[in-house]
């Protein structure tokens, strides 16, 4: 019985150590949430056109007082800043319909924002030729998603009002 | 010495059921014979897949999906491009697909050749990724993005007994 509780106690200090370790600071990674993003703080520029090299950005919501974050895609049209969610049933995603403030990391720079879901399917059309051909080398001369089969979403991003 | 492999024992056991747990070979109905149509894949949901030798798939998410009937895999890497089972069938190891309680064993061949890719794109766009799009074309190595993308694999399958067939009939 005592190597039972030996193992669930290392189970316990592995888990608390991981959790210090993501929620202080050093998550998001990879599929891993995270809590406060630290950075530089700077003003969000006019034109986000800059993201097209970047992959993956880390953008901070909160749950209840405690900050979360989390790494997602982002993706630039027209200048305009717009990050996306494959599954749009996730903690992030429905903490950011409460609440629109986040904050975002890109190449470990934060910026102020706010982010609300995009419904209106002309501006759907625009984000998934971006989606194909930055993520998955499809290139398109239109596209758009089908309605009522996506799981995902996709949110405008704008700086705070 | 003993006081030490007493207390390994616990730990070697609970790795080995983990281990075991989450890999070993797919459970249903086998399905020996030739499958011409795959139609019913793209409508059945939550196909599994494995290597002949019980290895799942864990650092890239694989989907299969169905072009003309004829059935085909999309890897993707999640968070690393390492997966045992992806180096395996890679290296020409049998894949197994377990779908609607049936497992079907499958022979996978690897799409290296972007005009084989070109073609089934549409298929995977609309039916995989819910997108309708006009002018698809293959381009990974894109200047506007560069370094962006996901890292895919396009593989063709086929019954393991369509081709133990074919090469009878041969």
């Amino acid at each position: 019985m005592r190597w039972i509780l030996r193992a669930g106690l290392g189970v316990v200090l592995v888990l608390a150590v991981g959790f210090a370790a993501l929620f202080g600071g050093v998550g998001p990674i990879t599929f891993l949430p995270g809590g406060v993003l630290f950075g530089d703080t700077r003003e969000p520029p006019a034109d986000w056109s800059f993201t097209d090299r970047i992959p993956e950005i880390q953008v901070q919501t909160h749950v209840g007082p405690l900050p979360w974050s989390v790494t997602t895609w982002v993706m630039s049209v027209d200048g305009s800043l717009f990050i996306a969610a494959n599954d749009c049933d996730r903690v992030w995603t429905h903490r950011v319909m409460e609440d629109p403030d986040i904050r975002l990391r890109i190449d470990g720079v934060l910026y102020e924002m706010q982010a609300h879901m995009e419904t209106d399917r002309a501006v759907g059309a625009r984000v998934a030729p971006v989606v194909l051909a930055k993520y998955f080398g499809i290139a398109t001369d239109s596209a758009s998603w089908v309605p009522g089969e996506q799981n995902g979403c996709v949110f405008r991003v704008e700086p705070r009002t | 010495m003993r006081r030490a492999t007493r207390a390994t024992h616990p730990w070697v056991g609970l790795g080995v059921a983990l281990v075991l747990g989450c890999s070993g070979p797919l459970e249903g109905e086998r399905v020996e014979g030739p499958v011409r149509d795959w139609r019913f894949v793209a409508k059945a949901p939550g196909a599994v897949f494995a290597t002949a030798s019980g290895r799942r798939f864990r650092g890239v998410e694989v989907g299969p999906f169905v072009h003309e009937g004829e059935l085909y895999l999309h890897a993707q890497t999640i968070f690393s491009a390492n997966d045992a089972a992806l180096d395996a069938v890679l290296a020409g190891e049998p894949l197994e697909m377990q779908v609607e309680g049936r497992v079907y064993p499958l022979e996978a061949t690897y799409l290296s050749e972007a005009t084989d890719v070109e073609r089934v794109l549409p298929t995977l766009v609309r039916d995989g990724m819910h997108i309708e799009a006009t002018g698809i074309r293959w381009e990974p190595e894109s200047t506007r993005y560069p370094g962006t993308q996901v890292r895919q694999w396009f593989f063709r399958l086929e019954s393991a007994a369509e081709l133990d067939g074919e090469a009878s009939a041969r």
